[in-house]
Parts: C-alpha cells; sequence; structure tokens
C-alpha cells in the first residue's frame, strides 16, 4: 500500500470519517467567506431597484431581493458576518470560560461565587439572556458578541471546573507541588492541558449554538444591523414575501442548516476521536 | 429525602438573588439615563423626574437593588410602563398560546424522538440507525425560525392545510382549534428537541444494553421484549427527564422567536414588542419570571430523580 492510500484509507476509516466530512463541509463555508468578492461577482449591498424580486436565473443565482440585491452575493458576504460573529463569542467564551472554570476548581474560597453566578445565568435561556443585553447595550455587532458570549460561559466554566476538581487531587498535581511549581505552572501544565479535549468538545457546540442563536437574534431584529449582509437578515427580509418570493427566505437558510450540521459533525467525529468511551454519546 | 429537599429548596435563595441582580444589573446597563430613554425623545423634563422617583432611580444605588429583591420576592415583579399594568398580570393576559405552544412541542419531540433513538439503539450501525441519526443531526442544526418560514409556505400557503399566522384562544374556538393553530409553530420548535431527545435515549439506551444486569437478564433466558421494556427502557428513560427539564427554560426562549414568525399574540411575542417600545420593566419581569421558572422545574427534576431511580442517594 503506497503512502497516498494508507492516508487516504487513515481518513475514510471509522475514527476519522466524521472529522473528514465536518472539516470538508465547514471548509466551504470558510472559503465563501475568506474569497467572498471572488465566488459572488455582485455587490451585496448595490440596490438595482428595476431588477428587484426575480427569481432565480444564472445571473441571480438565488434571486434578488425587495430593492434589487443580489441574493447570491448576500448569502456568501452573509458567511462573513456569521463566521466572524460566532467564531469571536466561540473565542471569547473559551478564554473566559476557561479562566473562570480553572480558577472556581481551584481555588475553594472562589468557587462558591463563581459557581452560583453560573447558575444564576444559566436559568436563562440564551436567546432571551441575550435578548435583554442587547436591548440594553443597544444592538450592533459588538454587543451581539457581548451579549451571546454571557450566555454560553457558564456551560464551559461548568465543565472546566468539573475536570479541575479530580484532576487536582491527582498524583502529578501533589508532586508538582512538592518540588516546588508556582500556581500558575501547576494550573496551566498539569490542569489545564488535561482538559483541552472536553474543551474542545464544548467549544464545538457552542460554535453551533451560536451560529444559530446569532440568525434568531438577527431575524428577531435586535441583533445586527439590517445593512449588514448576515443570514438572519437575508431571511428576515425575505419573510415579508413568502407568499410571492418564497426563494428569498428558503435558499439562504440552507447557508445556516449547512454550517450548524458541519460545525456539529465535526463535533461529534472530534469527540469520538479523543474519548472513545463517548462515542454511544 | 426530606433533608435534600429542604437544603435545595435553600441553595435556591443564593440562585434567585444573583438571578434578581443579573436582571437588575441589565436595566442599569442601558446607556444613559433609563427613564428618558423609555419615555422617548419627546418627554418633558418634569415627566423623566417623575418617572425617575416612581422607578426609584434617584435613589441611591444600593438601596434601589434592596428595595428591588424585597418587592421580588412579595411578587412584584414591577410595573409595564406602555400598559400601565403591572408587568406580571400584562403577561398572564399572554401566557395561554405560549404555554400551549410550549406543551405541544414537548410532546412533538418526545412522540418523534423517544421512538427515534429507542429504534436506533436496538438497531446500533444499521441502515436504519445511521438515517435516524442523520435525522437528529437535521433536528439540531435546523434554524427554527427557518424551518417555521419553510412550513408556512408549504403548509399553509401552496396546502392550505394550516392557517399561517394568528391564533385563536380556547375560549373563542375551543381547545382543537386553538391546537390547529399552533401545530405549524408546535412542530417547528420541537423538531429541534426531537432531534435531541433522539440522540440522548440513543447513547443511554446503548449505556444501559452493555451492562452486566442485562446479560445477566438474557442469560437467564428473558424474552427479548421484557429486557429491551422493563430492564433497558425503565433505566435508559432517565436522562430524558433532565433533557425535559433543561428543554423547558429553552422551549420559553424558542417561543419568542416561534411566535414572531407565526405571528401568535403570545408571552414571547409581547416581549419583542415590549423590547421595540423600550418598556423594560415588562422585559424584566418576563425574563425573571422565566428565570424562576427554569430554576424551579429543574429542582423538581432532580426530585423526581430519586422517585423514579431509588439507587440514587443524596448525600
Amino acid at each position: 500500500m503506497s503512502r497516498g492510500q494508507r492516508i487516504w484509507k487513515m481518513l475514510t476509516g471509522r475514527k476519522y470519517r466524521q472529522i473528514v466530512v465536518g472539516v470538508g463541509m465547514f471548509s466551504v463555508i470558510l472559503i465563501c467567506a475568506i474569497f467572498a468578492p471572488l465566488i459572488a461577482h455582485q455587490d451585496p449591498s448595490f440596490y438595482d431597484v428595476p431588477n428587484r424580486m426575480l427569481p432565480p436565473s444564472s445571473a441571480h443565482l438565488f434571486g434578488t431581493d425587495v430593492f434589487g440585491r443580489d441574493v447570491f452575493a448576500r448569502t456568501i458576504y452573509g458567511a462573513r458576518t456569521s463566521l466572524a460573529i460566532s467564531v469571536s463569542v466561540t473565542v471569547l467564551c473559551g478564554v473566559v470560560g476557561i479562566f473562570l472554570g480553572l480558577i472556581a476548581g481551584y481555588f475553594r474560597r472562589l468557587e462558591a461565587v463563581i459557581m452560583r453566578v453560573m447558575d444564576a445565568l444559566m436559568a436563562f435561556p440564551n436567546i432571551l439572556l441575550a435578548l435583554i443585553i442587547v436591548a440594553a447595550l443597544g444592538a450592533g455587532a459588538i454587543n451581539v458578541i457581548i451579549a451571546l458570549a454571557l450566555a454560553s460561559i457558564p456551560s464551559v466554566t461548568r465543565m472546566v471546573r468539573g475536570i479541575v476538581l479530580t484532576v487536582k487531587e491527582q498524583d502529578h498535581v501533589a508532586a508538582a507541588k512538592a518540588s516546588g511549581a508556582k500556581t500558575g505552572r501547576i494550573l496551566f501544565f498539569h490542569i489545564f492541558l488535561l482538559c483541552i479535549s472536553p474543551i474542545t468538545v464544548i467549544l464545538t457546540l457552542i460554535l453551533a449554538t451560536t451560529t444559530l442563536a446569532e440568525a434568531s437574534l438577527t431575524f428577531l431584529g435586535v441583533g445586527l444591523p439590517p445593512e449588514l449582509p448576515s443570514w438572519g437578515n437575508i431571511i428576515s427580509d425575505g419573510r415579508t414575501y413568502i407568499s410571492t418570493a418564497w426563494w428569498l427566505t428558503v435558499i439562504p437558510g440552507f447557508a445556516i442548516l449547512w454550517t450548524v450540521i458541519s460545525v456539529n459533525v465535526l463535533g461529534d467525529g472530534v469527540r469520538d476521536m479523543l474519548d472513545p468511551r463517548l462515542r454511544n454519546l | 429525602m426530606l433533608n435534600y429537599t429542604i437544603r435545595r429548596l435553600i441553595s435556591l435563595i443564593p440562585v434567585l438573588l444573583i438571578v434578581g441582580f443579573v436582571v437588575f444589573i441589565i436595566l442599569r446597563l442601558i446607556p444613559g439615563d433609563p427613564a428618558a430613554v423609555m419615555l422617548g425623545p419627546e418627554a418633558t423634563e418634569t415627566q423623566i423626574a417623575a418617572l425617575r422617583e416612581k422607578l426609584g432611580l434617584d435613589r441611591p444605588i444600593f438601596q434601589q437593588l434592596v428595595n428591588w429583591y424585597s418587592n421580588m420576592f412579595r411578587g412584584d415583579l414591577g410595573d409595564s410602563l406602555y400598559y400601565r399594568q403591572p408587568a406580571l398580570a400584562v403577561i398572564a393576559q399572554r401566557l395561554e398560546p405560549t404555554l400551549l405552544l410550549m406543551v405541544m412541542s414537548l410532546v412533538i419531540s418526545l412522540a418523534i424522538g423517544l421512538p427515534a433513538g429507542i429504534i436506533a439503539a436496538l438497531k446500533r450501525n444499521t441502515f436504519i440507525d445511521r438515517g435516524l441519526m442523520i435525522f437528529a443531526m437535521l433536528g439540531i442544526s435546523t434554524p427554527s425560525f427557518w424551518l417555521g418560514l419553510n412550513l408556512i409556505i408549504l403548509f399553509s400557503l401552496s396546502l392550505g392545510w394550516f392557517p399561517a399566522t394568528g391564533y385563536v384562544p380556547i375560549a373563542d374556538g375551543g381547545l382543537f382549534n386553538a391546537m390547529w393553530y399552533l401545530f405549524l409553530p408546535a412542530f417547528s420548535l420541537g423538531f429541534q428537541y426531537a432531534g435531541e431527545q433522539a440522540r440522548v435515549i440513543r447513547s443511554s439506551m446503548l449505556d444501559v444494553l452493555s451492562s452486566d444486569y442485562i446479560r445477566t437478564a438474557r442469560a437467564k433466558g428473558l424474552t427479548e421484549k421484557s429486557v429491551i421494556l422493563i430492564h433497558t427502557l425503565k433505566n435508559a428513560l432517565i436522562p430524558t427527564l433532565t433533557q425535559i427539564g433543561m428543554c423547558i427554560a429553552r422551549l420559553a426562549g424558542g417561543a419568542v422567536v416561534t411566535e414572531t414568525v407565526f405571528n401568535v399574540p403570545g408571552a414571547g411575542k409581547l416581549v419583542i414588542s415590549a423590547i421595540n417600545k423600550r418598556d423594560y420593566g415588562l422585559v424584566q419581569a418576563h425574563i425573571l419570571l422565566v428565570a424562576m421558572v427554569y430554576v424551579v422545574v429543574n429542582l423538581f427534576v432532580d426530585l423526581l430523580y430519586k422517585v423514579v431511580d431509588p439507587r440514587i442517594e443524596y448525600k
């Protein structure tokens, strides 16, 4: 078997198959986002009123909206907006959630305070919490990111704390302490590095739910500003005309579906690879 | 058990205090003077001052917080500025379609999710299992508002089987008619949870099926039917309880989106219009109510665990 064949076999084998499918599907969206101007030739914000509400054709693959804007271009550029928001939220959640989780798990005194705040935040359904925060702070990309991150941080914190509680009782941590390692070093090298696989899994989950939540918020009109091409906006714009121009709502929705499926499949794959015991879960 | 119940009830207090605190803080996050923001640009100075006094915004922040708590625990969640009524009363008037929608979504999600998960687990690694799990993946990945719009296009506008939007209260058209109006909304909301339920029940079935006592049950010659129904299913359903508990809060969040899509005049739609009208008193009361229900439902689920599964010991 040549090297190429071996790699092919490995990638299509049981262990990596889901990851390969997930990464492949996600790459399509990523490429759309990065190379948006090359893929969509029309300007997503160009008002071409004489050509409004056109059905899908070779000139306008997904048709045109009520202002004559090309829906294909808007959907492709929408990938930029959606990914930028959901990736920022996931990174923010990761950084803050891991930090709070490590502290809550390691320092008993801070645990009660941090965890009760997290319990309280968990009690708000994430879309409602995001809704009220955006309502208070005002619409806009940064506020949407803050709101969605706040809604998802508790699940990361809870999970990291849970692992820290078991890991910190292990012998290697005691050994590190005995040999005089500083607390920061113990937390990072001896505890955090052991949490990486479950963190990866939960962060992919957050990426998926955030993509859905951002689209829902924007659809409700309390998320991103209407002129920004985003999937929630496009569907919300098309909604008024569903009886005459169904394509304006149906087609862009597939972009959300595709992205969320790709991330979920990737998440399942990563989980199975990192921890075969969880394969059935 | 009694001890545990009491301790859990006591532990609710800090959570509720913090839940109240979070909502209190959010109202203060509004840039500028909340009273001026709420009254809009045409308000006069005296009106703003009057509202500030009414909301207690002219008092020191600590006193405001104490006031807020004492009102909260007396069940006074503030007034709706737009409707000029206690916020809870306004919400209560709109609760019927929302509750019915939530119940129907839950029933639909269980009716689809449970059998799908059970069959997938029993037919593990077959074509049927793969098919059902792809279906479940579609469920958890489909934006419910988009699914709702697609259902309207297909079943209302093209086929004309269901009304596209709106709601007729039970008192006016009967329960059946109300459910007919809410079927599409409930399906679009429930489909997502059906996917989740299917995945949870499948994994917990597989977990139980690989345990020793199932092997024993088979070894002592029990029929496959009693192994599955009595030994496996009863135990495998326990994680589903947690899932249902968590679902209830998220259904309340999901209802906001679904009610907007289907134009159902429920509590969720009320919140969206309250946000647009800057009626923060109403928004505040609604979110606080949902959070409290979530906390109480989850306590109830935890206690129910003990009843369903006597093996669980609470220390």
